[in-house]
């Protein structure tokens, strides 16, 4: 059996209907969409049941009323991609770093660029922009418009 | 009583700015911390305004070095999108440029390790051997930097029949100069000198800080994406995933030098099963709604695009996350324990592609305020300096 | 087995060699056929009448289109916006654009780099 769809059987064994929207896009790619409250014990289930060594990184988009975040993991060759929202009102999650010590950069960049507040990072400062960039203004946000100047 | 010394992000000489903090008690570092960001340009900003052929382009100058990989997943995460099948010969072609440019790229850090230690006469050769694949690139490109070579849907340009026994001569040549610096570097005294034993990664920590590339496969990690998620042309070649068990900044440069010899091979394999055929396949302007992970391997380790689209011509959202990034955690944590001279090379060995440092700033907290500026040709020359007084 | 000095022979090799430096300007090389260089518009296959699909393409904003009477639009090129990556040649329906093999374009005044050919 391919090794995506084993992943997908044993993710929807242990979790069943906590979890949602579990599909297989094509080959060693799984995505799947779990509540902010249950990311770490996912996260801790993939490591300590699925071989999970690897974090490639974490995405952050701005949909809307939401922010969507998502955390791209390497379980034994299959990249598995963990998707939860959050209120961007309101936009705070839990910080991953005890679990995996290698997201400590990838959650930096997410609350500089996007301003997600992430809860209980050993490293909270800014990561790419500059220490003179005004606090509550993030670039990645769809209403941050872009100035366009003809050199 | 230790010592906090800032190295601050101006610099004329080398690559990149950034800024590093590094604690000292004598001359063994202490503590290390890095700040990053005096190259940030919004790329992922600005591609949600251009449409997906101009991003192709955009995505190209994300780096000069390493410029195939960053086509090549874009591309291929976009005919992803799109369902589109790239015809063989266009993957083979992609293929054998990608090879070309992992070349390029660890003949230039080979260089570049020898330029930092003080070894000018390999920086020399290495770059002057460098000139036999930009010439190869530039022949079947139509440039030396900034290929563009990848299109949605395949390639642009074909490779001829006088191409290909150009590639092989110089690819012959490319690999008995490659097997001479393999040599040079492991049993070279000035070389060992200074890359044995420095930088000391484990392979535990390797994997715990999520360590990418040479870097991570000279620690004995054996992850590359062109083995355990083959793309492009690689599910038919044959070829060794190069690993080293020694963990320092020696095994980084032994790994380098097997994988030219190894991208050899695979070129000139590349280049006899050529098949026949188009090199690439039409692609609609509009991408359908979706979202794709595209992974490849650059030069420097494992490089990720995500891509979501919304119906129309443009990207909804880019995300790029370049191999050197994942390093970072990894190389503060090798430099701490070691020497304020090691600093040039162990961050050259994780070859900085967005990161590189530059003036070092001795801030000495135990006798008040006096700050002295370092340049980084200082900090060179101290380093070559104390290593030839320490052990005569 | 470590040694000392192992670059010396190669080194003696190449005193008696020819030397790798190209010294141009007053040398130069020969340049392979296809280089990307300037890029050159055929006026006769240039139809007017396509809303530029050279210039919505271009990712450096490097083509201007320009109103040629009643008849349509034709592009000129920015040559110091220019990067030279061919795109504008692939996007033109009708074929008008190639890029020639001609690299030597630095000029002191910004204006002179604004290449129109028609």
């Amino acid at each position: 059996m391919p090794a995506e769809n084993e992943i997908q059987d044993k993710l929807k064994g242990a979790f069943g209907e906590r979890i949602s929207e579990l599909k297989t896009t094509r080959g060693r790619r799984v995505f799947v969409r779990v509540p902010p409250s249950l990311v770490k014990e996912v996260i801790s289930y993939l490591k300590q049941d699925l071989g999970m060594t690897h974090i490639t990184t974490i995405t952050a988009t701005d949909v809307g009323e939401e922010i969507e975040v998502l955390y791209h993991f390497l379980c034994r060759g299959v990249t598995v991609s963990l998707r939860t929202s959050v209120p961007k009102a309101n936009p705070a999650i839990d910080t991953i770093t005890p679990i995996i010590p290698g997201a400590v950069l990838y959650e930096r960049e997410i609350q500089d660029l996007l301003g997600l507040k992430v809860k209980g990072h050993p490293d909270p400062r800014r990561l790419v922009l500059p220490e003179d960039w005004p606090e509550g203004v993030y670039p990645l946000r769809k209403e941050y418009k872009v100035k366009v100047e003809e050199g | 009583m230790s010592v906090s010394i800032p190295i601050g992000p101006q610099h004329p000489a080398l690559k990149e700015p950034v800024n590093l903090t590094v604690t000292l008690d004598g001359e063994k570092i202490v503590d290390i911390d890095m700040r990053l960001g005096y190259n940030h340009r919004g790329i992922e900003k600005g591609s949600e305004s251009r449409n997906y052929i101009q991003n192709i382009y955009l995505t190209e100058r994300i780096c000069g070095i390493c410029n195939v990989a960053h086509t090549t997943t874009f591309c291929q995460g976009v005919e992803e999108l799109l369902g589109l099948e790239v015809p063989k010969r266009g993957l083979f072609i992609r293929t054998l440029l990608c090879e070309l440019n992992r070349i390029h790229s660890h003949l230039l850090w080979l260089g570049v390790a020898g330029h930092e230690i003080g070894f000018d006469t390999l920086f020399m050769y290495s770059w002057r051997d460098r000139e036999i694949v930009m010439d190869l690139i530039e022949i079947v490109s139509g440039n030396r930097v900034n290929i563009a070579i990848n299109a949605i849907g395949g390639v642009r340009r074909d490779v001829s029949d006088d191409m290909r026994a150009q590639i092989l001569q110089g690819i012959s040549q490319l690999e008995a100069r490659s097997q001479y610096y393999l040599d040079v570097a492991s049993t070279e005294v000035t070389f060992l000198r200074r890359t044995e034993g420095v930088g000391k990664l484990p392979k535990e920590k390797a994997i715990e800080l999520c360590a990418v590339g040479p870097f991570a496969r000279a620690s004995g990690v054996e992850y590359d994406v062109r083995k355990d998620d083959p793309f492009a042309a690689y599910p038919y070649l044959d070829f060794k995933v190069r690993t080293s068990d020694r963990c320092d900044v020696l095994g980084t440069a032994i790994v380098r030098a097997l994988e030219i010899v190894e991208s050899c091979k695979m070129c000139r394999q590349v280049i006899e099963e050529l098949p026949a055929g188009e090199i690439k396949a039409k692609a609609p302007r509009k991408v359908p709604p979706g979202e794709v992970v595209s992974k490849t391997e650059a030069p420097r380790g494992e490089l990720i695009h995500y891509i979501r689209s919304n119906g129309t011509d443009r990207p909804e959202r880019l995300k790029v996350r370049a191999p050197t990034l994942a390093n970072i955690p990894s190389v503060l944590y090798s430099l701490r324990g070691g020497y304020i001279a090691d600093i040039p090379i162990v961050f050259a060995a994780i070859d900085p592609c967005m990161a590189c440092m530059d003036r070092v700033i001795l801030l000495d907290t135990d006798h008040g305020k006096t700050k002295r500026v370092m340049t980084w040709e200082e900090l060179r020359q101290h380093g070559m300096e104390w290593y030839a007084d320490r052990k005569g | 087995m470590t040694r000392i000095g192992s670059m010396f022979p190669e080194i003696w090799k190449h005193l008696f060699k020819k030397r790798a430096t190209v010294l141009y300007p007053f040398e130069r090389l020969n340049v392979p056929k296809d280089l990307r260089g300037k890029p050159i518009l055929d006026e006769q296959k240039c139809s007017l009448k396509c809303k530029g699909a050279c210039a919505i393409d271009c990712p450096a904003k490097a083509i201007v289109m320009e109103k040629v009477e009643e008849k349509g639009s034709r592009p000129v090129f920015l040559l110091d916006r220019c990067t030279f990556c061919g795109q504008c040649s692939e996007s033109c329906p009708f074929g008008a654009i190639k890029l020639s093999e001609e690299f030597e374009l630095a000029q002191y005044d910004r204006k002179s780099l604004v290449s129109k050919q028609w």
